[in-house]
């Protein structure tokens, strides 16, 4: 692939996408399409402007555990070349030993997180590593709806991981091939059902 | 996939949010059954993205909002005394 190529930048979110169905790929980067805003999205953009008002307040860390944050950034955007991802981070929290990354997400929890969150969650670690150039220690996903939050470890097994995501969303776009529909449950509550031919 | 029937049953006293609540329902398909009560057939998913718009609308209001889900079986059962409602000219006026 080329350096000047205008699919070098993905957007975090498609790492999600791709996670949850590789197909999304193809009609967000082939076709074009832009996804149905449903009225969950909308009451998740609603409640994400909540969040961060109360999360500016905070003083310890996601406001549960008692690690005192020594700095605090909220919507962070952040554009890396190197990786070819950019996106913006719902919060970057510096506690002692390093920053945490904190990404909300407006639903109710299962018993773990989901494995397109986890992704997400890692890539925007990535992008904070690149910018603050200091080390991540931790993602929190924080699912708002119930006040569960999971840690991740920040692994090189799972940084390789997301870059290996990337490149096989530049792979769907360049070659223009509809993938395969990995898991037929989550057609349910996709956005695309209705362009999706298969359903 | 069977759908069921999903009742949505409320009280609010703020004419306007009471009046958005009637308008979301009857976009999603639901019938009136009563002035504050609505009920029709929803996939689960229309019933998340019902239950998203209503507690949009409601926020910090006063009030409150319950959805019931029904199979066709429960439904079969109910019981309809005095005169049913119908649906008034005006009905907006008296959400």
């Amino acid at each position: 692939m080329s350096e000047d190529d205008d699919i070098h930048l993905i957007p975090v979110t498609w790492i999600k996408q791709y996670h949850f169905c590789p197909r999304i790929i193809y009609y967000l980067g082939v076709l074009g399409y832009k996804e149905r805003v449903t009225e969950s999205m909308a009451e998740g953009r609603d409640l994400h402007i909540d969040e961060e008002r109360r999360a500016k307040r905070r003083k310890t860390l996601a406001g549960e555990r008692k690690e005192l944050t020594r700095g605090f950034w909220s919507r962070v955007h952040i554009v890396s070349e190197r990786l070819g991802l950019y996106g913006s981070i719902d919060e970057v929290v510096e506690v002692d030993d390093g920053l945490v990354v904190v990404e909300n997400k407006f639903m109710k929890s299962s018993k773990k997180p989901h494995s397109a969150h986890i992704y997400q969650a890692i890539a925007y670690a990535m992008l904070v590593e690149e910018f603050f150039h200091k080390p991540v220690r931790k993602a929190v996903i924080r699912y708002v709806r119930d006040g569960r939050s999971f840690e991740l470890r920040v692994t090189d097994d799972l940084k390789k991981h997301v870059l290996w995501t990337a490149s096989k969303i530049r792979s769907i776009i360049e070659k223009e091939k509809l993938p395969r529909i990995m898991n037929r449950r989550r057609c349910r509550s996709c956005g695309f059902q209705r362009v999706c031919k298969d359903v | 996939m069977q759908t069921m029937q999903t009742l949505v049953v409320y009280d609010i006293s703020d004419d306007r949010v009471r009046f958005m609540i009637s308008r979301v329902c009857k976009r999603f398909g639901l019938a009136r059954i009563q002035r504050s009560t609505f009920l029709g057939y929803l996939t689960s998913m229309q019933r998340k993205e019902l239950t998203a718009a209503l507690r949009r609308i409601i926020g910090d209001s006063d009030g409150n909002i319950q959805v019931f889900v029904l199979c066709r079986a429960d439904l079969a059962l109910r019981e309809v005394i005095g005169k049913p409602f119908e649906e008034y000219a005006k009905e907006d006026l008296l959400v």
